[in-house]
């Protein structure tokens, strides 16, 4: 039945952007912990190896922010930045927990900023199957 | 004039350094793991389209943070709009004022508040053939705001939001979508709006710094191609947006007087005046 499922691409199936953002849940949960609210709604997509994705984005002064990033496909680097309207880098600190990487940022006034998000995979894993050519990603946002 | 090999030497050594200067300072502006600028006109990327729009907690937990006790009670509605519409447009524009409702109750911490906009929006749901998606959120925020958790209720009511959204986008209901996610913000800035007019500061002015979202919803709203955009309420959103946009984008600071703050409030008001039924 499960099978079938599967094979349906009904309920059983999760697509790849969706295991991304169970994985950020997952190593995420300390944060609600710490008074964090985690937003529902996310970005996803898919990205060549290499490629870059610019997110822009309302942030409040006053409020501390963090972003997260994942893939499904292990072996990959992912690079997470923000930059403010100029341009100029915001990153604070960054935490890096198994295939997830985020960002922490407070911005210094209330206007859309730019967050970047590169996806490359690793030297030793360019040889992956051709049938694997795009990278899912997701991007999930909390603040406090 | 002889020059001998030494002063030939010491004088390449000098040129060399001269021309190296410029790029040592420039590469010692962006020391090594640093991240170096971003020019976003000429990115070698795409851009993403979609826009997540903040939820009403995310603004209004500034308030809280910031000198002065808003009023958040004088703002809980005592009943969430009257009578039953058949109109899909103007359900989801109501539904979305609903949202904000809730969050507003939340604020106050007023569990009558929050119960009954729990349930409005069941209701709400059923009239948009949403009611088996909602109900389970619907119950969360019941159950939630009766043990207090006011954390909770507030994911939860970001849930509702984001399953309604994305029902209709599965029912090919894109611009009602949209319409929820532009009327919630509305409700928010009117009630914000007012909360920063009873005690003005710049600090709180600064939250309504937010153009770019009112650009957004203009665009999205005058991009759908659906009945629903002829219709007089979204006809009179799109108006109102354009004002508001007007008025967050004239400020040469990032914050806006007061009297801006109010101008914003008019306009929002009205909208949902319009939106919610009597």
């Amino acid at each position: 039945m499960m099978i079938f499922g599967a094979l349906l691409g009904g309920p059983a199936a999760r697509g790849a952007d969706e295991e991304a953002h169970a994985a950020i849940m997952a190593a995420v949960a300390g944060h609600v912990e710490d008074g964090f609210t985690i937003r529902e709604e996310y970005w996803k997509g898919e990205l060549e190896s290499g490629g870059k994705k610019l997110i822009r984005h309302q942030l409040f002064r006053g409020n501390e922010y963090w972003f997260w990033a994942a893939t499904s496909l292990p072996g990959c680097d992912i690079k997470l930045e923000v930059y403010d309207a100029n341009g100029v880098p915001v990153t604070l600190e960054r935490s890096e927990k198994g295939t997830v990487r985020g960002v922490r940022v407070t911005p210094a006034q209330t206007s859309s900023f730019y967050i970047l998000v590169q996806i490359s995979r690793a030297p030793g894993e360019q040889s992956a199957p051709p049938a694997v050519q795009l990278i899912d990603w997701a991007l999930v946002y909390g603040y406090r | 004039m002889d020059l001998s090999w030494t002063d030939w030497g010491n004088r390449v050594c000098r040129a060399f350094w001269l021309m190296a200067l410029p790029v040592m300072t420039v590469r010692a502006q962006t020391p090594p793991g640093a991240v170096a600028p971003l020019d976003l006109a000429s990115f070698p990327g795409s851009m993403i389209e979609e826009v997540i729009v903040p939820d009403p907690g995310e603004l209004f937990s500034l308030m809280d943070k910031l000198p002065g006790q808003p009023n958040w009670d004088g703002w809980v509605r005592s009943d969430f709009g009257k009578g039953t519409l058949t109109d899909r447009t103007r359900l989801a524009l109501w539904f979305g004022t609903l949202i904000a409702d809730g969050f507003i109750a939340v604020q106050a911490e007023n569990v009558e508040g929050v119960t009954k906009a729990g349930r409005r929006i069941l209701e709400l749901a059923e009239s948009l053939s949403l009611r088996d998606a909602v109900l389970p959120h619907s119950r969360a925020i019941i159950e939630a705001c009766e043990a207090k958790d006011w954390p909770r209720v507030r994911q939860e009511l970001d849930r509702t939001h984001k399953t309604v959204r994305e029902q209709m986008e599965m029912m090919r209901d894109e611009d009602l979508a949209q319409y929820v996610s532009v009327a919630g913000w509305l409700r928010g800035t009117e009630v914000l709006t007012s909360l920063i007019v009873e005690s003005y500061s710049q600090d709180k002015a600064e939250i309504l710094n937010q153009p770019d979202l009112a650009e957004h919803f203009i665009k999205q709203l005058s991009g759908l191609e659906g009945e629903g955009r002829a219709s007089e309420p979204v006809r009179a959103v799109i108006t109102g947006l354009k004002a508001v946009r007007q008025v967050m984008g004239s400020s040469t600071t990032t914050s806006l007087s007061s009297e801006s703050v109010e101008q914003i409030h008019g306009i929002c008001a009205g909208i949902v005046n319009q939106i919610v039924p009597k």
